[in-house]
Protein backbone atom coordinates (compact mmCIF):
# COMPACT_ATOMS: atom_id res chain seq x y z
CA UNK A 1 0.00 0.00 0.00
CA UNK A 2 1.09 3.43 -0.60
CA UNK A 3 1.27 5.02 2.87
CA UNK A 4 -1.15 7.73 3.58
CA UNK A 5 1.94 10.44 4.21
CA UNK A 6 2.47 10.18 0.56
CA UNK A 7 -1.25 10.28 -0.11
CA UNK A 8 -1.82 13.53 1.22
CA UNK A 9 1.31 15.52 -0.27
CA UNK A 10 0.30 14.33 -3.65
CA UNK A 11 -3.55 15.24 -2.78
CA UNK A 12 -2.26 19.13 -1.25
CA UNK A 13 0.09 19.35 -4.43
CA UNK A 14 -2.92 18.51 -6.66
CA UNK A 15 -5.62 20.20 -5.14
CA UNK A 16 -2.82 23.26 -5.04
CA UNK A 17 -2.74 22.83 -9.30
CA UNK A 18 -6.34 22.28 -9.68
CA UNK A 19 -6.64 25.58 -7.29
CA UNK A 20 -4.26 27.27 -9.54
CA UNK A 21 -6.29 26.24 -12.79
CA UNK A 22 -9.79 27.12 -11.63
CA UNK A 23 -9.86 29.98 -9.71
CA UNK A 24 -9.69 33.66 -10.50
CA UNK A 25 -9.19 35.76 -7.42
CA UNK A 26 -5.32 36.21 -7.09
CA UNK A 27 -5.63 36.05 -3.15
CA UNK A 28 -6.84 31.91 -3.73
CA UNK A 29 -4.11 31.50 -6.16
CA UNK A 30 -1.22 33.09 -3.54
CA UNK A 31 -3.55 30.75 -0.75
CA UNK A 32 -2.96 27.42 -3.64
CA UNK A 33 1.05 28.45 -4.03
CA UNK A 34 1.16 28.04 -0.19
CA UNK A 35 -1.02 24.84 -0.39
CA UNK A 36 1.63 23.25 -2.97
CA UNK A 37 4.52 24.19 -0.74
CA UNK A 38 3.05 22.37 2.41
CA UNK A 39 2.43 19.69 0.46
CA UNK A 40 6.33 19.56 -0.64
CA UNK A 41 7.15 20.11 3.12
CA UNK A 42 5.16 17.08 4.21
CA UNK A 43 6.30 14.80 1.63
CA UNK A 44 10.12 15.70 2.04
CA UNK A 45 9.90 15.65 6.12
CA UNK A 46 7.93 12.10 5.38
CA UNK A 47 10.72 10.81 3.62
CA UNK A 48 13.34 11.06 6.13
CA UNK A 49 10.83 8.76 8.74
CA UNK A 50 12.35 5.57 9.39
CA UNK A 51 11.27 2.50 11.37
CA UNK A 52 13.46 -0.11 13.13
CA UNK A 53 12.15 -2.90 15.02
CA UNK A 54 11.94 -2.56 18.63
CA UNK A 55 13.08 1.15 18.75
CA UNK A 56 11.06 4.25 18.84
CA UNK A 57 11.83 6.82 15.86
CA UNK A 58 13.10 9.95 17.96
CA UNK A 59 14.16 13.12 16.70
CA UNK A 60 17.96 14.05 15.88
CA UNK A 61 18.89 15.62 19.11
CA UNK A 62 21.40 14.12 21.35
CA UNK A 63 20.27 16.30 24.12
CA UNK A 64 18.57 13.35 26.56
CA UNK A 65 18.83 10.70 24.07
CA UNK A 66 20.22 8.00 26.49
CA UNK A 67 16.82 7.83 28.13
CA UNK A 68 15.11 7.07 24.82
CA UNK A 69 18.16 5.32 22.74
CA UNK A 70 15.49 5.66 19.70
CA UNK A 71 16.19 5.11 16.19
CA UNK A 72 16.91 8.72 14.90
CA UNK A 73 15.21 9.88 11.66
CA UNK A 74 17.23 11.32 8.92
CA UNK A 75 18.28 15.23 9.31
CA UNK A 76 18.94 16.02 6.12
CA UNK A 77 14.98 16.33 5.15
CA UNK A 78 14.10 18.90 8.34
CA UNK A 79 17.29 20.96 7.69
CA UNK A 80 15.87 21.02 3.66
CA UNK A 81 12.60 21.73 4.83
CA UNK A 82 13.78 24.51 7.22
CA UNK A 83 15.15 26.14 4.36
CA UNK A 84 12.11 26.14 1.84
CA UNK A 85 9.63 27.56 4.21
CA UNK A 86 11.56 30.26 4.45
CA UNK A 87 11.82 30.62 1.15
CA UNK A 88 7.96 29.66 1.11
CA UNK A 89 7.26 33.10 3.31
CA UNK A 90 9.46 34.99 1.13
CA UNK A 91 7.70 34.05 -1.84
CA UNK A 92 4.25 34.58 -0.02
CA UNK A 93 5.43 38.16 0.75
CA UNK A 94 6.71 39.28 -2.72
CA UNK A 95 3.34 37.72 -4.51
CA UNK A 96 1.22 39.42 -1.18
CA UNK A 97 2.60 43.22 -2.53
CA UNK A 98 2.61 42.77 -6.07
CA UNK A 99 -1.17 41.94 -5.47
CA UNK A 100 -1.91 44.38 -3.46
CA UNK A 101 -0.13 46.90 -6.07
CA UNK A 102 -2.85 45.02 -8.61
CA UNK A 103 -5.40 45.87 -6.48
CA UNK A 104 -4.62 49.56 -5.91
CA UNK A 105 -4.07 49.75 -9.98
CA UNK A 106 -6.84 48.02 -11.36
CA UNK A 107 -10.01 48.11 -8.69
CA UNK A 108 -10.23 44.50 -8.75
CA UNK A 109 -8.19 40.87 -7.94
CA UNK A 110 -9.68 38.95 -11.00
CA UNK A 111 -7.45 37.62 -13.63
CA UNK A 112 -9.34 37.88 -16.26
CA UNK A 113 -9.83 41.57 -15.17
CA UNK A 114 -6.01 42.06 -15.17
CA UNK A 115 -5.35 40.95 -18.38
CA UNK A 116 -5.97 44.16 -20.15
CA UNK A 117 -2.30 46.66 -19.87
CA UNK A 118 -3.14 49.51 -18.51
CA UNK A 119 -0.40 52.65 -18.75
CA UNK B 1 -9.93 23.31 -24.03
CA UNK B 2 -7.18 24.28 -22.73
CA UNK B 3 -8.71 23.88 -19.45
CA UNK B 4 -9.73 20.27 -19.72
CA UNK B 5 -6.21 19.40 -20.89
CA UNK B 6 -4.99 21.25 -17.94
CA UNK B 7 -7.42 18.92 -15.64
CA UNK B 8 -6.22 15.54 -17.86
CA UNK B 9 -2.29 16.16 -17.38
CA UNK B 10 -2.80 17.09 -13.63
CA UNK B 11 -4.54 13.75 -13.12
CA UNK B 12 -1.87 11.89 -14.99
CA UNK B 13 0.89 13.57 -13.26
CA UNK B 14 -1.20 12.37 -10.17
CA UNK B 15 -0.82 9.02 -11.69
CA UNK B 16 2.68 9.06 -12.12
CA UNK B 17 3.02 9.95 -8.29
CA UNK B 18 1.24 7.72 -6.97
CA UNK B 19 3.19 4.62 -8.93
CA UNK B 20 6.33 5.96 -8.37
CA UNK B 21 5.29 6.19 -4.62
CA UNK B 22 4.00 3.12 -4.19
CA UNK B 23 6.87 0.64 -2.32
CA UNK B 24 6.66 -2.24 -4.95
CA UNK B 25 8.00 0.00 -7.30
CA UNK B 26 9.28 2.63 -6.14
CA UNK B 27 10.38 4.71 -3.06
CA UNK B 28 9.67 3.06 0.47
CA UNK B 29 7.82 4.55 3.41
CA UNK B 30 9.95 4.03 6.69
CA UNK B 31 13.37 2.07 5.91
CA UNK B 32 14.90 0.42 8.15
CA UNK B 33 17.63 -1.86 9.17
CA UNK B 34 19.78 -2.64 5.54
CA UNK B 35 17.64 -0.59 4.06
CA UNK B 36 18.27 2.70 6.22
CA UNK B 37 22.39 2.14 5.67
CA UNK B 38 21.92 1.81 1.69
CA UNK B 39 19.37 4.65 0.91
CA UNK B 40 20.19 7.05 3.98
CA UNK B 41 24.00 6.98 4.62
CA UNK B 42 24.59 10.30 4.32
CA UNK B 43 22.12 10.22 7.10
CA UNK B 44 23.51 7.71 8.91
CA UNK B 45 26.71 9.93 8.85
CA UNK B 46 25.41 13.03 9.93
CA UNK B 47 24.12 11.41 13.39
CA UNK B 48 27.34 9.41 13.52
CA UNK B 49 29.26 12.01 13.25
CA UNK B 50 27.66 15.35 13.66
CA UNK B 51 28.03 15.22 17.33
CA UNK B 52 32.18 15.27 17.33
CA UNK B 53 32.55 17.02 14.08
CA UNK B 54 30.35 20.13 15.09
CA UNK B 55 29.88 19.91 18.89
CA UNK B 56 26.20 20.95 18.62
CA UNK B 57 23.89 18.38 19.88
CA UNK B 58 21.13 18.64 17.52
CA UNK B 59 21.75 17.22 14.11
CA UNK B 60 19.71 19.61 12.50
CA UNK B 61 21.00 22.63 13.37
CA UNK B 62 24.76 20.94 13.08
CA UNK B 63 23.62 20.74 9.07
CA UNK B 64 22.12 23.80 8.84
CA UNK B 65 24.96 25.84 9.97
CA UNK B 66 28.06 23.68 9.91
CA UNK B 67 27.75 21.24 7.03
CA UNK B 68 25.29 22.83 4.89
CA UNK B 69 26.23 26.53 5.49
CA UNK B 70 25.94 27.77 2.35
CA UNK B 71 22.80 26.66 1.59
CA UNK B 72 21.82 28.64 4.88
CA UNK B 73 23.68 32.02 3.78
CA UNK B 74 21.57 31.29 0.27
CA UNK B 75 18.32 31.33 2.56
CA UNK B 76 19.09 34.36 4.29
CA UNK B 77 19.81 36.20 0.76
CA UNK B 78 16.50 35.29 -0.34
CA UNK B 79 14.70 36.43 2.59
CA UNK B 80 16.73 39.51 2.47
CA UNK B 81 15.78 39.84 -1.41
CA UNK B 82 11.98 39.19 -0.24
CA UNK B 83 12.26 42.08 2.36
CA UNK B 84 13.64 44.65 -0.09
CA UNK B 85 11.50 43.96 -2.90
CA UNK B 86 8.56 43.64 -0.76
CA UNK B 87 9.56 46.88 0.94
CA UNK B 88 10.50 48.85 -2.91
CA UNK B 89 6.96 47.54 -3.77
CA UNK B 90 4.60 48.81 -0.91
CA UNK B 91 6.78 52.39 -1.05
CA UNK B 92 3.95 55.51 -1.54
CA UNK B 93 3.16 56.17 -5.14
CA UNK B 94 4.46 59.28 -6.76
CA UNK B 95 1.72 61.51 -7.25
CA UNK B 96 1.28 62.97 -10.97
CA UNK B 97 1.67 66.29 -10.54
CA UNK B 98 4.98 65.96 -8.63
CA UNK B 99 6.29 65.12 -12.38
Amino acid sequence: MIPFQFITAFLMMAMGIYALLYRRNLIKLILALNIIDSGIHLLLISFGYRVELGRIPTAPIYTGYETVKGAMVAPLPQALTLTSIVIGVCVLALAMALTMNAYRHYGSLDVKELRRLRG
Amino acid sequence: MKRTLGALSLLFLLGVLLTVASPSNGVKFGPGGSEWTKYRYTDEYYIEHGVEEVGGTNIVTDIVFDYRGYDTLGEATVLFTAIAGAVALLRPWRRDGDE
